[in-house]
């Protein structure tokens, strides 16, 4: 085997592999700028994960099944944002708190649905839509990496040019930005600072209900935790980049190829088990190290 | 606003704990009149695994129904942080026979077994080490998952150098592995040994999930193997396995299932899926926990002591359905019963990881 031939499906996964994390961390980032930090990830990725299906499941559509779960997930997440920034709670508490209700809550729901607390399978689900362009398909590079995801891949990528633009080209984005680096000017401008948290919330709420749908949605089943560390990975993939949609794109990139790598490698090369599932946060914790360096270089120069 | 808002919140509260203690009534039933013998069984994961936890469920049930015992299925999730407690806990309770299955939980047994030397244990799919003293109220049931992964192995070399629809040229086929532990290197070393047997020039690509209950890792892992060149996956991975399943009905590829008949437990929820399991090597856990509670009902159980179920026992085996006869040819299940006989009367010899 040739190393294009393993070249090109490594980078496909990797893309495949990527997606809930760039989603979940392009929503992180709003609530991030909006001065929050948003331990809730993991849970609302969880919550939408659940929902998604189920409605999707007693629907018979996805796009209904996705709308409605995102729309749970946001409602969880204004919970969680209301208790924060109203209420005055510990956003580290609260957050956890969310976390851990997900967990719960899913499986009871699970087992009052289902009756039953192990992996749900739906039957009849309908597939998720792939991508591709017939004409496009052959061009070599093109064809291989970029075509052929799911429509939730396409998705994300819109998301991180959403944001963008959201973030430094509208008034909003420079309010939220503003509510992060100072409260008091943005109350001195006659805006409510609160407003625009709640808004960086329930904007983690929809991209975590959507990378929770293309969990599920593609396995056709929900699994106990099937979050599985992702929304924690979407955390970091926030500082690694830097706080702008760009860097998180880059660094959702960096953690999806580790993982592409890491399963890739196991058939292929005789090494340890532990050392290869190790390999991911490995990656995460040298990315960390070399982004501080860096930071610290320049801000020296 | 802020009133407003805590009292909806309270009212969400009261509405949650209504809601669970509305279910938790329906359970209090049940309460045997007679005396009869009370037997528990703790997984270690969740049911709904359609695999090795369900299968032991089974058991338990079927010794319910037909041998008039009182019996409880208590899950204990994959948090290994609450393992010891629950079961220290049901030592404490007043069952007569506590089950505990795996390797993860050996240890634990080994404490805490000497610790209530009135109660009765089982453990399955692994056996405590009777070197250590207190462990006379223990029955362990081991199987020889080695011989009959040796055949999914031969199988599944017969399928990759035949020209079966899905079968491609070349001579590679995969292994999803849950965790690298002793059972399932076990499973492991008996299907190289067994795809080696019949070409020893085929490669065998193993991937671990490091996770029994991870599908969505079992699916990429999976992928990453079709990817590869591999034709057929043999995945002895628990829930995680069920995304090995999934990733050969995307990839229109071949798998076989483990610990219970795979096929039969999708065929009408998903044949096209259904369809892909070639057939599954079977772990009968269910009989043999059923067998042990008869046992221990007539007296003749043998505690202090581990019994090995292999493929002459009913311990494993192939499971022999419709969809195994529709895709296998003839000359090859005929191969496949006669390696059978040959590791039956010790001709071939399986390699084991268990106790190394």
């Amino acid at each position: 085997m040739n190393s294009a031939q393993f070249a090109f499906p490594l980078l496909h996964n990797t893309i495949g592999i990527m997606t809930p994390f760039l989603l979940a961390a392009l929503g992180g980032l709003f609530t991030e700028l909006g001065g929050m930090l948003n331990i809730a990830l993991e849970g609302l990725i969880l919550i939408g994960a659940f929902f998604s299906v189920v409605f999707a499941a007693f629907t018979g559509s996805l796009f209904l099944g996705v709308l409605l779960g995102i729309a749970v997930t946001m409602i969880i997440a204004w919970i969680f944002g209301a208790i924060s920034i109203y209420l005055k709670a510990n956003v580290f508490i609260s957050g956890l708190a969310t976390n851990l209700l997900a967990s719960g809550l899913t499986v009871v729901l699970a087992f009052q649905f289902f009756g039953n607390k192990g992996v749900i399978l739906f039957q009849d689900l309908p597939k998720l839509p792939k991508f591709t362009i017939a004409a496009l398909q052959r061009v070599p590079l093109l064809g291989d990496i970029f075509l052929g995801h799911s429509v939730f891949v396409y998705l994300s990528w819109v998301a991180v040019l959403l944001a963008y633009v959201v973030i430094y080209r509208t008034p909003f984005g420079y309010r939220l930005r503003g509510t992060g680096i100072d409260q008091k000017a943005i109350r001195a401008l006659g805006l409510n600072p609160q407003r625009y948290q709640i808004a960086g919330i329930l904007i983690s709420g929809f991209t975590c209900g959507l990378a929770g749908a293309l969990l599920t949605l593609q396995l056709g089943a929900f699994v106990p935790n099937i979050s599985a560390g992702r929304g924690w990975i979407a955390l970091v993939a926030i500082y690694l980049g830097n706080k702008k949609p760009l860097g998180i794109l880059i660094a959702s990139f960096v953690f999806g190829l580790a993982e592409s790598v890491s399963n890739y490698a196991q058939g292929a090369i005789n090494v340890p088990a532990d050392f290869i599932l190790a390999f991911p946060y490995l990656i995460t914790v040298a990315a960390m190290i070399l982004f501080s360096i860096w930071q610290h270089r320049k801000s020296v120069v | 606003m802020k009133k407003a808002l805590i009292l909806v919140l309270l009212v969400i509260m009261a509405a949650g704990i209504l809601f669970v203690t509305s279910c938790k009534k329906k359970e209090e039933a049940a309460v045997g009149a007679e005396e009869k013998v009370k037997v528990v069984l703790y997984v270690n994961g969740t049911l709904g695994d359609k695999s090795f936890f369900d299968s032991a469920a089974r058991g338990l049930e079927m010794a319910i129904d037909n041998l008039g015992i009182e019996g409880k299925v208590i899950e204990g999730s994959y948090d290994t942080a609450r393992w010891e407690p629950d079961i220290t806990q049901l030592a404490e309770g007043d069952w007569d026979i506590i089950i505990a299955g795996t390797w993860q939980l050996q240890e634990i047994l080994e404490k805490l077994a000497p610790q209530h030397p009135e109660k009765k244990w089982f453990t399955y799919d692994t056996s405590v080490d009777y070197s250590k003293p207190g462990l006379d109220n223990v029955y362990s049931i081991m199987y020889s998952q080695n011989e009959a992964s040796f055949l999914m192995g031969a199988l599944s070399a017969m399928i990759t150098t035949s020209d079966l629809p899905a079968a491609n040229p070349e001579k590679v086929v995969g292994f999803l592995a849950g965790m690298d532990i002793p059972v399932i290197n076990d499973f492991k070393v008996g299907f190289v040994q067994g795809v080696e047997y019949i070409d020893p020039s085929i490669k065998t690509l193993v991937s671990y999930a490091g996770s029994f209950s991870d599908p969505a890792k079992g699916k990429e892992l999976t992928l990453a193997m079709f990817d590869q060149g591999a034709d057929i996956t043999f995945n002895v991975a628990g829930e995680t396995g069920l995304g090995g399943i999934d990733a050969a009905k995307e990839k229109k590829k071949y798998t076989l299932g483990v610990d219970s008949d795979q096929y039969l437990l999708f065929a009408d929820s998903d044949p096209e899926k259904a369809s892909w399991i070639v057939t599954s090597m079977m772990k009968n856990v269910d009989n043999s926990i059923y067998r042990g509670i008869k046992m221990h009902l007539d007296g003749t159980l043998p505690y202090g002591e581990a019994e090995t179920l292999g493929i002459s026992d009913g311990g494993v085996g192939v499971a022999d359905n419709e969809n195994y006869t529709r895709i296998v040819p003839e000359e090859f299940r005929a191969k496949v019963k006669e390696i059978e006989d040959l590791i039956t009367n010790g001709t071939i010899k399986v390699d084991t990881a268990i106790g190394q």
